[in-house]
């Protein structure tokens, strides 16, 4: 077997169950092995290289739809899992409504422009929703390594979803926005040209990335570059003061909090998880998560501005990294009260 | 699937994939064989470790209910084809 079907191995068999070891995993990973085998024998070194590349997509793929599966089951028949996503889907309904309304509530802002920021909300809402489904829809009687597999499960189905939306939903949705209020403002004779270029928040992380190479060759552009036709309508784009430099370090931090964002359904999950189950008393069990998130929201925006400006990547992961320094303390208290059981092998 | 396996009599899963021409994923083919003999359709055995080493290969092969359902799908197929033609 080579290095990395080893590991890969040895990583499953912590991870998985024996039936899915014996019956997915196993028999993929032989089935690479004997193609590579038989194509080197046969002197098609590119043709196997190919060959191993494939499979372990394959593998992925296998994984990835096994992995919906049992969710799927969970939510059916598992009363932890299924409490969890009742009180997720209702804590992402409500957070999602909370976190549009005061934006919505503007004097420009109708149904249909409401409707438009409302993408804007979800990727916030999802890690903040699961947090909460976690730690309030789990019973402590689940061991831990099933709560950690499945929320670990929860965490890459929320990164998904987050990452989805901020690469396509976010920017398409903000443009339409702004294409929206521009035009009725045009409509009503407030302007009369209309020049619109995509604003950062209109940019999917490709073309974020693309930025912040150009930026970073040409030197920081000014803001208003893009907003001087819209200054009728400062009330709306307030998040960007005109005249503001937009330097490759800024968009940077943009551009890594947005991929940190995507990450944070993991990292509240974790630190749920490993909260209630450290702690005996449920309510304080709450109580100390809640002033983790807390911890965890104000890392988000009160961080260090220096930092942000002069080291954006580390400004941006700090709160993700935080929230999973304390979850490894939590775990290592749980071990020692024997409260949890991490990587039981049946 | 079920098809192949009765025709042939026994596969792996990556000889299914090759003998379905395309219609079967690499990816998805194991785990449509878990629940299939989850459904008691198709059983399974491990082989014995390969004498170049590795993995051992599983091979899969249908049960007798497997082989009913088969031949039931295909009474039906055969039935129901001339309705829908017409």
């Amino acid at each position: 077997m080579n290095p990395l079907s080893r590991s890969i191995r040895a990583l499953a068999a912590r991870l998985c169950c024996g039936r899915t070891l014996e019956r997915l995993i196993d028999p993929i990973l032989a089935d690479i092995e004997l193609e590579f085998r038989q194509h080197v024998q046969a002197g098609r070194v590119w043709r196997a290289r190919l060959v191993v590349v494939g499979g372990y997509g394959g593998l992925i793929q296998a994984v990835a739809l096994h992995a919906l599966r049992v969710c799927g089951w969970a939510l059916a028949f598992d009363e932890p899992a299924r409490r969890t996503g009742w009180f997720s889907l209702g804590a992402f309904v409500v957070l999602t409504i909370a976190l549009t309304l005061p934006p919505a509530l503007g004097r420009h802002v109708d149904g249909v422009l409401a409707l438009y920021l409302v993408p804007q909300a979800i990727p916030l809402s999802i890690p903040l929703a699961l947090s909460i489904g976690i730690g309030y829809g789990w019973s402590q009687g689940t061991t831990g390594r099933d709560m950690l597999r499945r929320v670990a499960m929860l965490g890459i189905a929320g990164a998904l979803v987050a990452a989805a939306t901020m690469e396509w939903l976010m920017p398409a949705a903000n443009q339409a926005f702004r294409a929206t209020v521009i035009r009725r403002s045009a409509e009503s004779g407030r302007e009369t040209t209309i020049t619109m270029r995509g604003g950062i928040h209109e940019r999917s992380l490709s073309e974020l990335a693309a930025r912040i190479r150009q930026t970073a060759q040409t030197g920081p552009f000014v803001a208003s570059e893009y907003e001087r036709l819209v200054t009728d309508l400062r009330e709306i784009n307030a998040a960007m003061p005109r005249g503001r430099h937009l330097t490759a370090n800024y968009l940077n931090l943009v551009f890594h909090q947005r991929v940190a964002l995507c990450f944070a359904a993991a990292a509240l999950g974790l630190l749920a998880v490993t909260t209630a189950t450290a702690i005996r008393s449920r309510n304080l069990a709450r109580t100390v998560f809640v002033g983790f998130a807390g911890l965890y929201v104000f890392a988000w925006f009160g961080g260090d501005p220096i930092v942000a400006a002069t080291r954006p990547a580390i400004s941006a992961w700090t709160p993700n990294a935080g929230a999973a320094a304390i979850s490894i303390i939590l775990l290592g208290v749980a071990s020692h009260r024997r409260t949890l059981t991490l990587f039981r092998h049946d | 699937m079920l098809e192949l396996l009765v025709s042939e009599g026994r596969l792996y899963g990556l000889e299914l994939v090759s003998a379905s021409r395309g219609a079967l994923k690499r990816g998805t083919v194991y785990v449509t064989l878990g629940r299939m003999e989850e459904k008691g359709y198709i059983k399974s055995r491990q082989e014995g470790v390969p004498a170049t080493g590795g993995l051992p290969r599983r091979v899969y092969e249908p049960t007798t209910l497997g082989r009913r359902v088969c031949d039931a799908w295909g009474l039906l197929r055969q039935r129901l084809a001339p309705r829908f033609a017409r």
